[in-house]
């Protein structure tokens, strides 16, 4: 009896030792998907009045503006440690300078090879004046076998003034046209959701960052299954604010394809894609909700609202960051921070992407 | 899906009726005997040179990675039997194919790898108590001589991490223990613990557990499967893992 007892402990093991990279974030459940952060020293933040200032930023694995080996004319894959924290350093001053009471981040790292292992978010929060934190991993492996790359995790984060409640992560739909073996190594998109409750009301808190490169209408499933979370709430009476990195022009944009950072147009690897065809993509929400760029200003003049850019050397040229709710911004306050005349400092070296702010009405 | 499995199991069972006495190698002092050669799907090509001597190379690899190992059997003081293991590797080769762009590219790019060679060697010692239970404790060193500029980073991947620490470190010390026996007629357990110290950056230890199952079905044919666990002091601070182990081991 004892030897089938051994034979099955070691099948059981051999099992459960078949995820050898451990990549597949979803064997967690949602809940214990999204990892709870605190800042060292809690900041005691100021009396909230009507309002509180709401944030999104892709930060770029505080990658700064070094040329990485993703874009066409760079090398760089690892970073060093001073680096790392020369850029966190510079996102913090912005970050303190915008001051907002939630802040939603993107391309957050947490342990990874090419940021040094530095623990961003907790850095983040240790940093500025916000103190609480939910990351939620978009790209985890314990080795990307793939241009040096290494150890990495990456994800989504929401940091706030304020204890933050009921955290999840949700699985977003994978890229159905990658072979299993790309998908098993590669980004697994996701919503990362929490509860904070601000001088009585509560809020739900929700960021995203969806597919960059699907031609496949991955990103638009995405986007739908986002839809569908928000729905969800709004049909409970309950109040969300979503922002993130959608990867998605809004309608009515001037330029839909031929970007001037296509550094290396010629290379369909590094050309930047057309938004030909998925110029009604983020409709389905500006037509549900409020936003904090409202489609009329946008309408009005498109390039304010720009808020990405890969080439360093150039200026923003195209909006891929929202936030949304079905609450009540403050009108005209959504801004995109752009450089010291938008924004008051230059966000360009920072980011690839530039920061989105908005005044939300708690009532 | 049913029938293949059910044709797997059947052959399976067919040479283990043909079982002979075990002869294959294992982590003891114990060498091949003089002309038998053994070979895995993963495992290296093992060759019996002498009763005392055994020699193995790894045939996939080889050309990306040069390697050469040699176990001598020494002798036996009281109950315990004594042998040594020297291995040198070239890794400069593979080093440079896998720091490249795309899939495969286990290390950047832009790496210097300078030429390496690689030695390794570990005095083993071990005692057999019965058919069920032997047990081997071990000492090794891994060195590592690099000639010109370097600019590398570790692959910090468990199993691999302790195994090419050296090649950036230079030295990298271990030691072991390893139990063995049968279980069931021609089935045999084998856990084998290793700890590796870290010598410099991220001093620590790493410790692995292999702990498998081997089938000698015959003196033709073996399986290997069982898991390795391993943790310890990584770069990005404590980790640990369970990996798959399986093999198909054929002796001739």
């Amino acid at each position: 009896m004892q030897k089938y007892n051994f034979l099955f402990l070691l099948i059981l093991i051999f099992i459960t030792s078949c995820d050898p990279f451990d990549n597949v974030i979803e064997k967690k459940s949602n809940q214990d998907a999204a990892i709870y952060y605190v800042a060292n020293n809690i900041k005691t933040p100021e009396n909230i009045g009507d309002t509180i200032k709401i944030a999104t930023w892709n930060i770029k694995f505080g990658g700064g503006r070094i040329d990485f080996f993703f874009d066409c004319y760079g090398d760089r894959v690892l970073m060093k440690k001073s680096e790392v924290i020369n850029n966190l350093t510079a996102l913090v001053k912005k970050i303190n300078q915008m001051n907002p009471d939630v802040l939603y981040m993107q391309e957050v790292d947490i342990d990874s090879k090419r940021s040094a292992y530095v623990d961003q978010l907790q850095w983040l929060l240790d940093n500025t004046n916000l103190n609480y934190g939910y990351y939620g991993s978009q790209w985890k492996s314990d080795y990307v076998p793939s241009d040096g790359i290494g150890k990495m995790n990456s994800g989504s984060a929401i940091l706030c003034k304020f204890p933050l409640t009921n955290g999840e992560r949700i699985p977003l739909p994978l890229i159905d046209e990658q072979s299993g073996i790309v998908q098993y190594f590669y980004l697994r998109r996701n919503i990362l959701k929490a509860k904070t409750t601000i001088n009585g009301k509560d809020l739900y808190l929700i960021t995203t960052h969806t597919s960059a490169y699907s031609t496949d209408g991955t990103r638009l499933k995405q986007l739908k299954q986002i839809k569908d979370e928000t729905e969800k709430l709004n049909s409970e009476g309950k109040t969300f604010i979503l922002g993130g990195d959608f990867n998605t022009i809004p309608p009515n944009s001037h330029i839909y394809e031929n970007f001037d950072d296509s550094a290396c147009a010629n290379d369909p690897d590094f050309a930047a894609q057309s938004f030909k065809d998925q110029l009604d993509y983020m409709k389905i929400f500006s037509d549900c909700y409020e936003q904090a760029i409202s489609q009329d200003r946008y309408d009005y003049d498109n390039s304010k609202f720009y808020s990405f850019t890969s080439d360093k050397n150039g200026f923003w040229n195209r909006k891929l960051d929202y936030i949304f709710t079905n609450g009540d911004f403050v009108d005209s306050t959504g801004m995109v921070h752009q450089d010291v005349s938008t924004g008051g400092m230059e966000t360009m070296p920072l980011s690839d992407h530039a920061p989105l702010s908005v005044e939300f009405i708690l009532k | 899906m049913k029938k293949i499995f059910l044709i797997i199991i059947l052959s399976l069972t067919l040479f283990s009726t043909k079982a002979q006495q075990v002869n294959w190698s294992d982590n003891t002092t114990n060498v091949l005997k003089q002309g038998r050669k053994e070979v895995g799907i993963f495992s290296p090509l093992v060759f019996g040179l002498k009763d005392t001597m055994q020699i193995s190379v790894n045939p996939v690899w080889f050309f990306a990675i040069p390697n050469i190992e040699i176990k001598k059997y020494w002798k036996k003081i009281g109950s315990i039997n004594i042998a040594t293991k020297h291995n040198l590797t070239y890794p400069t080769l593979l080093y440079k194919l896998i720091s490249r762009r795309g899939t495969g590219g286990i290390l950047p790019e832009p790496s210097v790898i300078p030429q390496m060679l690689k030695l390794n060697n570990a005095v083993i010692l071990s005692k057999k108590f019965n058919d069920y239970f032997n047990i081997t404790a071990k000492i090794g060193i891994d060195m590592t001589f690099a000639f010109g500029s370097s600019d590398f980073p570790d692959i910090e991947f468990p199993v691999v991490y302790p195994r090419t620490y050296s090649l950036n470190n230079f030295l990298t010390p271990y030691s072991g223990l390893n139990f063995t026996g049968k279980i069931y007629k021609n089935i045999y357990y084998d856990n084998n613990i290793n700890l590796f110290f870290m010598t410099t950056n991220n001093k620590g230890i790493v410790t692995e557990d292999e702990l498998k199952l081997q089938w000698y079905l015959s003196d033709k044919f073996a399986v290997k499967g069982g898991t390795i666990y391993t943790y310890g002091n990584f770069p990005f601070g404590k980790e640990s893992k369970f990996l798959p182990v399986i093999d198909l081991l054929f002796g001739f």
